[in-house]
C-alpha cells in the first residue's frame, strides 16, 4: 500500500513539472492514498479496541479465574488445618487463625495454652495433603470446595513407629476476605446412607 | 541538480503536500499499532483462557454430568446377589471404555463368592464436583458411602470412599470412562 503511494510521488518530486494532463491523476492518487490507509488504519484499531475490551469484559472468564483462585486457596487452607508440629504449636495455631474467618476462627481463638501444652505433650506431627479437590459453588464472594485429604501422623515418643496414614473427606466454605479466600467452615462429610 | 532550479513557490506547495500526507500517514501508524496491540491482547488472553474449563461456570452442563455420574454409580455399585442382572445391565448403561474393562474383572470376582455369602451392596453418592469439564469430557471428584451387608453371616459394614471419576459424552448421555479411588 504504502510502496503504491510513494513511488508516483518519488517520480513527480524528481521530473520537471509535467504536462498537466499527466499530473492531474497523480494528484489524486497521492492524495487519497493516505486517507485510504488512514480508515483501513481506523478500521483495524476500532476492531482490535473492541476485542480487546470484550476479552478484557468476558464475565466467564473473570468467574472462571475466580474459580481456579479458590481451588488453589481452598487447597493450601485446607492443609494447614491439618498439619501440626508439636514442636511448634503456637505457630501451627497462628497458621490456622490466618486461613480462618469468622466462628472457625473464632473457635480456633479459645485454643487454650493449656490445650497447646497438651498438643506439646503428645508429641505428633500430622502433615496434611490434599489428595484432590473439586469447587461444587462459588460466586463472587463464597465458594464451597470438597477435598480428599491425607493426614500422616508421625508420633515422635515412638521414633521406631510407622507413620499412619489416614484418609478424609472434607467439605469447606470460603468466604473472601481482603483479597483472599478463608475457611468459614470446615467439616468432614460422614456417611450417611438413606 | 534540478531540484536547485525549482522557484519558492513549488517548495512551499511541496511542503504542504508532505505535511498534508505525513500527518495522515502518523496517524495511521497510530491507530494501526492500537488495532495491533488490541488484536494481539484478544489472541494472548484466548490462548491461556481459564474458562475453556466450563466446570461450575457452564452451569447447566455441569449439573448435567453430577446428575448422570451421581445415578450411574449408584446403578453399577449396587448389587444384590439375588439379582444381580439388574448390576450387569447398568454397567452396560452407563460405563465405556477403561471403566468397563475394569468393572467386568470386580463384577466376576463379586459372581464368584456373592451368592455363597448372600451379599448385598448399596453405595450412595454423598457429595460430588466437576473438577474439569472441556467439550464431551470431564474430570469430577466424588464422595461415596457404601454398605454391604452379608446375610449367610448377618455381618454389615460401612465405609466412606473418594473416588476420582472420568465421564465422556456418548451421543446424548454422559458415560463414566475411567474410576479410581483415592
Amino acid at each position: 500500500m504504502t510502496s503504491q503511494v510513494e513511488a508516483p510521488v518519488e517520480t513527480a518530486e524528481s521530473d520537471e513539472p509535467q504536462v498537466p494532463s499527466d499530473t492531474e491523476p497523480t494528484t489524486t492518487a497521492r492524495s487519497r492514498g493516505p486517507w485510504v490507509l488512514l480508515l483501513v488504519a481506523a478500521l483495524v484499531a476500532a476492531s482490535g479496541a473492541f476485542m480487546w475490551w470484550q476479552a478484557d469484559h468476558d464475565p466467564d472468564r473473570a468467574a472462571a479465574q475466580t474459580r481456579d483462585t479458590v481451588l488453589i486457596e481452598a487447597r493450601q487452607a485446607i492443609e494447614t488445618m491439618n498439619t501440626l508440629d508439636y514442636r511448634s504449636v503456637d505457630k501451627g495455631v497462628k497458621a490456622w487463625s490466618q486461613v480462618t474467618t469468622g466462628t472457625l476462627r473464632d473457635q480456633l481463638a479459645g485454643v487454650s495454652a493449656d490445650d497447646r501444652t497438651l498438643l506439646a505433650e503428645q508429641k505428633k506431627i500430622s502433615t496434611g495433603r490434599v489428595v484432590d479437590a473439586a469447587v461444587i459453588d462459588v460466586d463472587d464472594g463464597s465458594a464451597t470446595v470438597i477435598a480428599a485429604v491425607e493426614v500422616t501422623v508421625r508420633d515422635a515418643a515412638k521414633p521406631n513407629s510407622e507413620p499412619t496414614v489416614k484418609r478424609n473427606r472434607f467439605s469447606a466454605d470460603l468466604v473472601k476476605v481482603g483479597g483472599r479466600w478463608k475457611l468459614e467452615s470446615l467439616q468432614q462429610v460422614a456417611v450417611s446412607l438413606s | 541538480m534540478t531540484t536547485s532550479t525549482s522557484t519558492s513557490t513549488p517548495t512551499a506547495s511541496r511542503r504542504t503536500a508532505i505535511v498534508r500526507r505525513a500527518v495522515p500517514l502518523a496517524l495511521a501508524t497510530i491507530l494501526l499499532a492500537v488495532g495491533l496491540v488490541g488484536w494481539w491482547t484478544w489472541f494472548d488472553l484466548r490462548s491461556d483462557d481459564p474458562s475453556d474449563n466450563g466446570a461450575i461456570i457452564d452451569s447447566k452442563v455441569t449439573a448435567q454430568v453430577q446428575t448422570s455420574v451421581s445415578q450411574a454409580l449408584g446403578r453399577v455399585l449396587t448389587y444384590d446377589y439375588q439379582d444381580p442382572a439388574t448390576t450387569e445391565a447398568a454397567a452396560d448403561d452407563v460405563l465405556a471404555g477403561k471403566a468397563r474393562t475394569e468393572y467386568d474383572t470386580l463384577f466376576a470376582s463379586l459372581q464368584q463368592r456373592a451368592p455363597g455369602q448372600q451379599l448385598k451392596l448399596t453405595a450412595q453418592v454423598q457429595a460430588i464436583g466437576v473438577k474439569e469439564l472441556r467439550g464431551d469430557k470431564a474430570t469430577l471428584l466424588v464422595f461415596l458411602d457404601q454398605s454391604s451387608q452379608r446375610a449367610a453371616d448377618q455381618e454389615s459394614s460401612v465405609s466412606a470412599a473418594q473416588l476420582a471419576v472420568t465421564a465422556e459424552k456418548k451421543g446424548s448421555t454422559w458415560k463414566i470412562t475411567g474410576l479410581k479411588p483415592l
